[in-house]
């Protein structure tokens, strides 16, 4: 597997000497997004796209946007960031998610819904003329970071934006996320964010 | 800092080896899958040959290919079931009330709640997470394990668990 954490310091270092590019980077919640904005507000400015209609009930979605919103207005970043709320019509998951409702998570569902919010990343960068787009998925160790980078990869070569490459658990990245969390008491949610990982993560709680 | 006590029960080692052996490595399911279609293909190819010709031969061939099957099937369970009793009955005096601690830098052995031994995460070659099993594996280069029941957990919770060993996986994954 390519090494994505390189491929992005690659992309940092490259960028560093040209005036300051934006970014338009897709967030699923507060506490993966906590350590990526600390680490990449260094190089861009970003503005951060929530749209997940993955998520549900409504309420949890609302929660985790509520929750993105409070850290941006706390947490000290070297530039600016702003938040785009997205449309939140859960048919569209559920509609590119169909006939694979039965499959274990992680796999092809995920990458499917991977693909829909990385897809409206790259359509709304593009439009909105933003340099980059990218995603905070990679942070997570339970997201396939490797399909998440030829995802973005592909759509960014179709789109006509550029893809910002990461593996943001890397280099203590995950670990910066959690204690991120505890410094600003981010609610943390025991499941991904869909039906199925949620039903997942209950059955994982009774055991 | 996390202290689980470690149970080195015959129960265990064969859910782990199941899991290491059938979960967790892709080309083992593949080799299977392959290995299977293989004995059903040729066991179908001799039915449908007795079939057309009518000769004994080819059903005599197609029973002997589904006993070498079945054979090869017995063979394992019975070897993993020797390898097993054989792991349990070894190591089942010297770990009984045996824990371990696990802290950031290190991984401390206990015996009735006494420190004997201890070892760097460096050791640790591969960590699976059985979270259907609601189990943490951790094995060394040579080849020991430690099974780690989230249920067994005396100091710390699972959450705190489960993070620290995604945290140090995500490392060997960078070491790798």
């Amino acid at each position: 597997m390519l090494n994505y954490q390189k491929k992005l310091e690659e992309q940092l270092s490259e960028i560093c000497s040209q005036s300051r590019k934006s970014l338009l980077l897709h967030a699923c919640c507060a506490p993966c997004s906590s350590y990526v904005i600390e680490y990449l507000s260094e190089f861009f400015d970003i503005t951060l796209l929530y749209f997940n209609p993955n998520i549900s009930p409504e309420e949890e979605y609302r929660k985790r946007f509520a929750e993105l919103e409070r850290l941006i207005g706390e947490m000290p970043l070297k530039s600016s960031v702003r938040l785009m709320a997205g449309r939140y019509d859960t048919r569209e998951f559920f509609d590119v998610v169909k006939g694979l409702e039965e499959l274990p998570e992680g796999g092809e569902r995920c990458f499917k819904c991977y693909r829909l919010r990385l897809e409206e990343a790259a359509r709304t960068g593009r439009e909105r003329g933003f340099d980059f787009f990218g995603t905070t998925l990679s942070i997570s160790p339970h997201k396939n970071a490797e399909k998440l980078n030829l995802i973005g990869e592909e759509l960014g070569e179709r789109y006509g934006i550029r893809y910002l490459y990461g593996d943001f658990k890397k280099r203590n990245g995950y670990k910066r996320s959690i204690e991120l969390s505890e410094i600003y008491g981010l609610y943390r949610q025991n499941y991904c964010g869909c039906v199925f990982s949620r039903m997942e993560a209950e059955k994982r709680g009774k055991g | 800092m996390i202290e689980i006590k470690t149970d080195w029960s015959e129960e265990n080692l064969k859910k782990y080896i199941m899991y290491k052996f059938l979960f967790s490595n892709k080309f083992t399911i593949a080799a299977m899958a392959v290995f299977g279609i293989c004995f059903a293909a040729i066991a179908a190819s001799c039915i449908t040959m007795f079939a057309m010709t009518e000769s004994a031969v080819f059903l005599v061939m197609a029973g002997a290919v589904a006993v070498l099957a079945a054979g090869t099937v017995i063979f394992f369970i019975v070897k993993v079931n020797k390898n097993v009793k054989v792991s349990a009955d070894m190591g089942k005096e010297s770990s009984e009330n045996e824990s371990v601690i696990l802290t950031e830098d290190k991984i401390t052995v206990c015996k009735n709640q006494v420190p004997y031994g201890e070892m760097n995460w460096d050791k640790i070659s591969s960590i699976d997470l059985n979270e259907k099993g609601k189990t943490a594996y951790l094995s060394t280069e040579e080849g020991a394990v430690l099974i780690l029941e989230y249920k067994n957990i005396v100091v710390g919770a699972e959450k705190e668990l489960r993070e620290m060993l995604l945290i140090k996986n995500v490392k060997l994954s960078e070491k790798a």
